[in-house]
């Protein structure tokens, strides 16, 4: 059963002290597990995520693995969107990114359908 | 003479059943041989559609990528870049990389998905190196040796792997 609210996940709680960047497919993986992103997905109806306002990439490299599950089980990016919130106040802006990320997870996803 | 009266049926069977087995040998080896000639068949078509339909249309972006890669990158060698005019700079860098993707990359998957994946993972793995050295404060990407070992090898490895890698598909 969803909860209405919002499952948050705060990218500052992950963050290799005095990293200005999120990157790597293990890191990924790992903030993935520890997040609890996958599990959020099925109990809440939406979930924040906040870029720390001193974060100045966070790489597809890394998306790819944190959002794999989540983005293949809501099966398209407007799906997405629709219950992910992002809360990102900084000079650097998480939407090509993110945008790349969740493409080549869609991308691989229906070829292997 | 007993011995002696035997030995030409013998000798008629050895030579019956070697030429059975001969004659099985052969056909064995002739099956191999067309299967394994119409396998080698089917992978010189596979790799003449890759070399046409993907590398030969997509040679000069490969070339423009790296080059592109490296143009900007070298705007990472000024002095005293705020870390927005950094963002600026990686921002343009990985807009070329995911052009090259969607350009490139994407095609490789529907000849094998396995090179696709390498060399997706290669150009990851070089913007990550730019994007760590663009903010690691211990780099100072305006010192020449800082610069050469923090970017400008990085992308010299990564062009050799993709080019290495492409060499070495089969089909």
């Amino acid at each position: 059963m969803e909860t209405n609210l919002p499952y948050r996940i705060n990218l500052e709680d992950f963050r290799i002290k005095g990293s200005k960047v999120f990157t790597g497919r293990d890191c990924g993986e790992q903030d993935r597990i520890e997040s609890k992103v996958d599990e959020a997905i099925s109990t809440h109806a939406r979930i924040e995520l906040v870029i720390p306002e001193d974060i100045y990439s966070i790489n597809p490299s890394y998306l790819e693995e944190f959002l794999v599950n989540v983005v293949q089980k809501l099966g398209s990016k407007d799906e997405f969107f629709r219950r992910f919130v992002i809360t990102n106040p900084g000079p650097y802006k998480i939407a090509k990114d993110l945008n790349e990320a969740i493409d080549r997870i869609l991308r691989e996803h229906h070829a292997l359908l | 003479m007993h011995c002696w009266s035997e030995d030409p049926d013998l000798l008629t069977r050895i030579s019956e059943v070697s030429n059975i087995v001969l004659a099985f040998l052969t056909f064995v080896l002739a099956v191999y041989i067309f299967r394994h000639q119409r396998e080698k068949d089917k992978q010189s078509i596979r790799l003449q559609w890759f070399k046409e339909l993907i590398i030969e249309p997509n040679k000069s972006s490969i070339y423009s990528y790296f080059d592109s890669v490296i143009e900007n990158s070298s705007d990472l060698k000024a002095s005293q870049l705020t870390d927005i005019e950094k963002i600026g700079i990686l921002s343009t860098i990985k807009s070329d990389s995911y052009v090259f993707r969607r350009n490139f990359i994407a095609l490789l998957y529907s000849a094998d998905q396995r090179l696709a994946t390498d060399i997706q993972r290669c150009i990851d793995t070089l913007l990550d190196n730019i994007t760590i050295a663009t903010f690691d404060p211990s780099i100072s990407l305006n010192v020449e040796d800082d610069f050469t070992q923090e970017i400008e090898i990085k992308i010299y490895d990564a062009k050799v792997y993709l080019f290495t890698r492409l060499f070495k598909h089969e089909g």
